[in-house]
Parts: C-alpha cells; sequence; structure tokens
C-alpha cells in the first residue's frame, strides 16, 4: 500500500512540475491573453455602462408593462401549483389506501402465532392513523401553521404574489 | 436608470410571485415527508436500519416547517416584529408593481442619493430578502435531515440578512444616519 501511495505522489507531482515550467510559447501566449483580458475588461463594462445610460432615456417609463416579467411567472406559478397540488391530491390518495391496506394486513398478520410478538399490532395501528392523517392533509398542515406562526396557512392553489407594507 | 428601476422592479414582481408556489409545494412535501416517515418506521422489522430512525424529531420538525411554509408571510411578519419594523406581509392577487420614478434620485449629498438608489430599488431587496430566508429554512432542513453537510450557523445568518433586505429601507436610514451624527 505505501508503495502505491508513493508512486501516485510522484505522478501527481511530476504532472504539477509540467505544467509550472516556464515553457516559452505557452508563456507568451498566456501572456497575450492576460493582457487582452485586461483591455477587454474595462472597454466591456463601458459598453455596457454606456448602453444603460442610452437605454434609460429610451426606456424611461414609470410603470411595469401589464405582460411583463411578472404576469408570465405568475403564469408559470399558476401551472406549477395546478400541477403540484394534483400531485400532492394524488400523493396523499395512494398513500391514505397503502397505510389502510397495509395497516389492516399488519393487524391481521399480527394474530397469526408466529407474529404475536414482533410489532404488528402497532403498525396496523400506525396504518390506520395515518390513513386519516393522509386522508386530511389540508387539516393538519393548517394546524400546523397554526401552531409555528399563529396564523393560518394562507398559501393555496391560487396563484398569489408577496405584498410588502409600510414601514419597511 | 429608469428603464434598470424598471427591470429590477419587474423582477421583484416575478420573485414576489414565484415565492408563494414554491412555498405551496415545500409545505405539501414536507408534509408528505413526515407521514411517510413515521409510516416507514412502523415496519416492524430490522427497526434499527430505517433511515434516520435516530432522530426521532426529524420527521416532525418536517411537520412544523409545513406549518410555516403555508404561512410564510405571517412567518415573514413575525420576524420582522423581531427585527422592529413591523412591517406587515401579505398576499395578494397578481398585479404588476409601478415602478418608482428616477428622476430625482441625486440627492442633495451623497448619503441622501444612496438612500435614494435604495429606495429605487427596494421592490427587489424585499422580494429578494425573503427568498433568502425561504431558501435558507430549505437548506437547514436538508442539513438537520442529513442530506447537506453544511453549516446551521450560516443558514441562521441568511436568515438574519434576508430580513435586513426585507427592512432595507430602515437599514440604510439607520447606516446613514450612524455615519452622520456617529450613532
Amino acid at each position: 500500500m505505501k508503495l502505491i501511495h508513493t508512486q501516485a505522489r510522484t505522478a501527481t507531482f511530476k504532472r504539477d512540475g509540467v505544467v509550472l515550467q516556464p515553457k516559452g510559447g505557452r508563456f507568451s501566449v498566456k501572456c497575450g491573453v492576460a493582457v487582452l483580458r485586461g483591455r477587454i475588461v474595462p472597454a466591456f463594462m463601458l459598453a455596457m455602462g454606456a448602453g444603460l445610460a442610452f437605454a434609460g432615456h429610451a426606456m424611461a417609463q414609470a410603470t411595469s408593462p401589464t405582460g411583463g416579467l411578472g404576469a408570465q411567472i405568475n403564469s408559470m406559478s399558476s401551472e406549477g401549483l395546478n400541477s403540484g397540488s394534483e400531485m400532492f391530491g394524488v400523493g396523499c390518495y395512494l398513500a391514505a389506501a397503502l397505510c389502510f391496506g397495509f395497516g389492516v394486513w399488519a393487524l391481521w398478520q399480527s394474530r397469526q402465532p408466529q407474529n404475536r410478538e414482533s410489532g404488528h399490532v402497532m403498525r396496523g395501528v400506525a396504518g390506520l392513523v395515518l390513513c386519516g392523517l393522509f386522508a386530511t392533509a389540508g387539516v393538519w398542515i393548517n394546524k400546523a401553521s397554526v401552531s409555528a406562526s399563529g396564523g393560518n396557512a394562507t398559501v393555496n392553489t391560487t396563484p398569489q404574489m408577496v405584498q410588502f407594507g409600510t414601514g419597511g | 436608470m429608469q428603464g434598470l428601476v424598471n427591470f429590477t422592479t419587474a423582477i421583484a414582481d416575478g420573485i414576489a410571485v414565484t415565492l408563494p408556489t414554491f412555498c405551496y409545494l415545500a409545505a405539501c412535501g414536507c408534509f408528505m415527508y413526515f407521514a411517510w416517515t413515521l409510516w416507514k418506521w412502523s415496519e416492524p422489522h430490522g427497526r434499527y436500519h430505517h433511515h434516520r430512525i435516530e432522530q426521532p424529531w426529524a420527521p416532525f420538525i418536517s411537520l412544523a416547517l409545513s406549518g410555516v411554509f403555508a404561512s410564510f408571510p405571517t412567518f415573514l411578519t413575525m420576524a420582522n416584529v423581531s427585527a422592529g419594523t413591523n412591517l406587515v406581509v401579505g398576499l395578494t392577487a397578481y398585479s404588476a408593481t409601478t415602478a418608482p420614478n428616477a428622476g430625482g434620485v441625486l440627492g442633495t449629498t451623497p448619503d441622501a442619493t444612496v438612500i435614494n438608489v435604495v429606495t429605487l430599488f427596494r421592490y427587489f431587496f424585499q422580494a429578494f430578502g425573503a427568498a433568502c430566508v425561504f431558501w435558507a429554512i430549505l437548506r437547514w432542513r436538508g442539513i438537520i435531515n442529513g442530506r447537506l453537510n453544511d453549516s446551521p450557523t450560516a443558514c441562521g445568518v441568511q436568515v438574519a440578512f434576508g430580513i435586513l433586505c426585507i427592512n432595507i429601507v430602515t437599514v440604510a436610514t439607520g447606516i446613514e444616519s450612524f455615519f452622520n451624527t456617529g450613532g
């Protein structure tokens, strides 16, 4: 193991050594790129600044257009909420059905002689309780909201936007 | 300058519209995680090999966070009360925010100009701060669930600075007056 480790380190060091050798051609190319980059960046910034300055005159309006970025994302949010809520509903429905089915099956299995002391009864109880929990998921999320922030759940499947009051 | 203000206000609108959607999806996901983890843990065979069985609080933290995400504006309002500004955060139907007029951005003094610029871009700062808080909570949940190897303290810092961003005008005015009068 030690021999392999030493070889690996040597190989790495050699690779580093090759890179660090100041070969003439490579060095001059790097210098050229660095100098070019040094000139391009200020020129680019100047051009961007000038563009913004002139664009400020061209787009001088103190209102947001009704079909702007926010409106587009509002439509996308609506789609996301629709699909997300459908998926959540399907997930809860299936999970409730699974918990009920397997919970009852666990209770059935608990009566088998070989399963008397292996936790099947509690799995059955958990399945039935979780079946109810999944079937009424929204109610429990609202209860969690009241516990967490003292208010009812406010986000829902209607696309909305966060609004900030005065005083900030 | 006006074009830039319009553009950032439009981006702020986009963030403000996206956030409740992500909050809804996160609340649903956290609840599913909570209940499904409890069901998985009820498996009698090999109970001690279950995922995160050594952290029995993990699903219940997800349940609490589900409530936080479902009432996220109320949570932000509480945080703003803690920050001392009492800024109320709510939800409303989407309508395009009217961008402030950038005409008088140059104040009589440099520090007044800074305040003017911050005020012009405040919609973006506020929406970005709220998104920062949301992201920090998600990240913290990933850390305590063992999915991310990161610093919980950094999440706390991110929440604090997110709240500061929401109250950016008060913060900027306070800093400006501190430099003027020495506190």
